[in-house]
This record gives structure tokens, sequence and C-alpha cells, in this order.
């Protein structure tokens, strides 16, 4: 067991863990994350998506150890353009419940870039997701409605 | 659900020299971990020890110049190759292998060393590499060696690296003043074959000064097998002037040299690729200009 602490979602979270532990190990069975399924298990089909310094990285790619100095951000995290993705997928209905945290965060890491993005960008955004239970063109709506109300509210460009 | 991974020691050594002993010891050494980790998973393999390279200083540099040429360091995620002017101007070929890659979240936490290292012929980096003539610099019981990536898979799923051997950097020739690349590739699952298909090429050309006839060119085909470049191909383009039909008498050289299987699906499908790598190279290297082209195309005269 190794302890160390990471910062998760802006919090500071020291565990105690194996070496072994993956990323997606971690959120899961020691800090109680439920918004990351582990999916193919090859970084492949995007459903465990976390926010690694602002990146998108699969979680179940990453050992946790080495990222202990990293900022990490879930589908969970507060913050509000994280938030309104959230909001707009829901809305929506878009993505089945084992892909949705990860369409948020590549959704919320594209609209950070910019809120000015175009049905093209958002598709794009979505090209490392295997997402088939709900169409992907109401994906691309719901981040369009989320980049409109960024927009609205004014988040700089 | 993937399972969980087996036990195993985490080092993180300061150290290249620390880090080869512990790799000598038995110690598997890991980058990105985009490979290892789904092999760990998977139960494929089991080590008493993996060896972080990550907090080794120096490892994670990339610079790109067109006169100099690219240093890809070990710990550079591929993702960084995106957003740099030079790599994606004049270094095409591995620009695009990391553009294509797929899923594109992958080159967050995958490295170029890491994707060459694992010596699969299902991995891109390589193709592209070997077509811009890419060498791996190697340490090496305390000493830096380089290895030319032509030489660094002897057999498959082998590379030319012994044990406690670290590659620290893949480094490319600054091209030409008039030179171009490409990388194409198809990743396919086709109804009729069980197994999935990728095929991926990759091309350079390059001018001499007068820009007229091509004076070297360098062909690669991977994805169905390791990479390997194609030498009566690549020599049967030097000094001819560009033009489509020699790029597919280069293509179907290349095929005859390759040895696929006689499966007239993967021949076609290999000689498009081929053919498109090298007429991509070939637009690329011709719309090369200098200032005094601008200025020539302003006035409406050519030089």
């Amino acid at each position: 067991m190794t302890r160390a602490t990471f910062t998760v979602n802006g919090t500071a979270r020291p565990v105690d863990i194996p070496a072994e532990t993956r990323l997606i190990d971690l959120l899961q069975d020691h800090l109680a994350m439920t918004v990351s399924p582990d999916g193919c298990g090859t970084g492949h089909c995007g459903g465990c998506l976390v926010l690694v310094d602002d990146r998108p990285v699969a979680a179940c790619l990453s050992l946790a150890l080495p990222l202990r100095d990293a900022r990490i951000e879930t589908a969970e995290s507060a913050e509000s353009v994280m938030a309104t993705v959230r909001q707009a997928l829901a809305d929506h209905g878009a993505g089945c419940p084992a892909c949705r945290a990860g369409l948020t965060i590549a959704a919320t890491h594209a609209l950070r870039i910019s809120p000015w993005i175009t049905a093209e960008e958002s598709r794009a955004s979505l090209l490392g997701h295997r997402c088939r239970c709900t169409a992907a063109e109401t994906t691309v709506a719901a981040i369009l409605s989320a980049a409109a109300a960024l927009q609205q509210r004014g988040v700089p460009a | 659900m993937s399972a969980r991974l087996p036990p195993f020691d985490l080092h993180e050594p300061a150290t290249l020299d620390q880090a080869a002993a512990l790799i000598r010891a038995g110690g598997v050494p890991m980058l990105g971990g985009a490979t290892l980790i789904p092999l760990l998973a998977a139960g494929n393999i089991a080590p008493a020890s993996v060896v972080s390279l990550n907090r080794i200083p120096g490892l994670d540099r990339l610079y790109a110049n067109p006169k100099v040429g690219l240093r890809i360091g070990a710990q550079v995620r591929a993702a960084r190759l995106l957003p740099d002017i030079w790599t994606g101007k004049r270094f095409a070929a591995i620009h695009e292998a990391v553009e294509q890659l797929d899923a594109p979240h992958v080159g967050n936490s995958g490295t170029v060393i890491g994707n060459l290292c694992a010596a699969r012929a299902d991995y891109d980096m390589a193709v592209a590499l070997m077509a811009l003539e890419g060498v791996v610099r190697v340490h090496s019981a305390g000493r830096l060696r380089d290895i030319a990536l032509t030489a660094f898979y002897p057999a498959p799923g082998q590379t030319a690296l012994a044990t406690g051997d670290i590659a620290v950097a893949v480094e490319c020739p600054g091209p030409g003043t008039d030179a171009g690349s490409a990388f194409k590739k198809l990743d396919l699952i086709p109804r009729h074959i069980d197994a999935p298909r990728k095929i991926s090429a990759a091309a350079t050309v390059t001018y001499g000064v007068e820009r007229e006839r091509i004076v070297a060119a360098t062909l690669v085909l991977g994805g169905v097998a390791l990479p390997r470049r194609f030498p009566r191909a690549e020599a049967s383009l030097a000094g001819q002037l560009p033009d489509p039909a020699l790029f597919a008498t280069a293509a179907r050289t290349a095929l005859r040299e390759a040895g696929l299987p006689a499966d007239p699906v993967l021949q076609a499908q290999a000689f498009a690729l081929l053919r498109d790598a090298l007429g991509q190279a070939n637009a690329r290297a011709l719309a090369r200009h200098d200032h005094f082209d601008d200025v020539a195309d302003l006035v409406g005269e050519q030089p």
C-alpha cells in the first residue's frame, strides 16, 4: 500500500492504494465515484474518460500513482462548463448511462477550448466514443445547446 | 467489466541507470501505459514489478525544426505532436498517424516511443517514422546508441532492444527543402473476414534544387505486418518526373516486394494506400515554395 494524495474535482483526497491501482480503480473503489464505468478496458470505448490536467484520458489506461501530482476531474465535477454539459445531455436524453460520463468529459473538453463550437466540431469531439445506444446526433444537439447556454452566459471564448 | 490488474511493485526511478538496473532485474518498463495496462488487465503478462520511466528528467522534450529534424522524447504523449506547427508542416506523416489514432484520446496517455517499442504490427507510429527515416536513440549500459527503425524489428513482436536498454527518443532528419510526406491507413472490420484488418502506408518524396525530378523517395507498408521499406520501389522513383502512373508502378513494385497473402481485396487496398501515400507526399513536396514564388504569383509571372 502506498499513501498518496490525489486532487480530484478540486479536492485533495488522501488514500492508501496498492501499486497496481489504475485511475479507474482509484475513482470507483477508493473514492466512491460512480460516473466512470469500466467498459472495454483498452481505452477504445471512451466510457471511462476523465480529465487529467485538462486533457481527456481513458481512466482504464493509466496507473493512478504516477498521477498523484495531476489535476483530475470526473464528470461529477461541479465546475460550471461541466455542469452545463451534464444538464444538457440529461435534458436531451443523450448517451446511455454507461457512456454519458465519458461523453460529458469529451464535450466539456471541446467547450472549454471554445464555446463557439460548430456541429462538425461537436461530432469530432465524439470520435473516441463507441456509444451506439442513442443517436450521435442527439449528443451533438445536446452539446450545441450547452454551447448556446455558455455563450449566453458570456463564458470567455 | 475488465479485470483489476494483478499485484506488482511500482518503481519510479529518477535516473536512466536506476531504471536500467530495475529492468534488468525483471521489471517491465512503462511510459503512458496505453499498451501495458490492457496486457496486465488481460493477464497476458504478470511481472513482479513495473518501472515507470515518467520521473526521469530530460525525456519529455519535443523538438521539431525543418532544418534540424524532429526529436520526440520517450515521455512525450502522442497528442503533443498535434499542435506543433513544424511537425504538421514538415513531418506530416507522423502528424497524420497521430491525428488518426483510434480513439483520439489514447494519444493523451500513450507515447510515441511506447507505440514503437510495443512492436505491434497494428500500431501506426513506426510506419510513419520509418518513412521519415527515424532512428531510435537508446540508453544502453550507460551509453547512448542509435538504432535505425529499419533495423528495430528483427522479428515479429520483438525489438532490437536488449534487456535493460531504454529507448529515450526517436529522431528523424530534417526533410529536404522541397520534400513532402504522407501517411494513410485503412482500419476495417469487413464482413467477409474474421479478424479486424488494418493496413497503413507512409511515403516521402524529395525533389532536387531545380524542383523538377524526384531525387529520393521512401515507401513503407505496415498494419498487416511489422512495417518495412521497399528499396526497389523507392529506387524506381529516383531521377523520375512525377506522374500518377509512376506512383502506381512504384506501388505495384512495393506490393511484389511485400509478399502479402494472395487475397485480392487486401492487395487492392494495400496498393491504393501505397499509391495514394506517394501521391500525397508528392503533392506536398511540390506545394513547398519559397518567398520568391509568392512574389512571382502576385505579379502573374512564373520564375
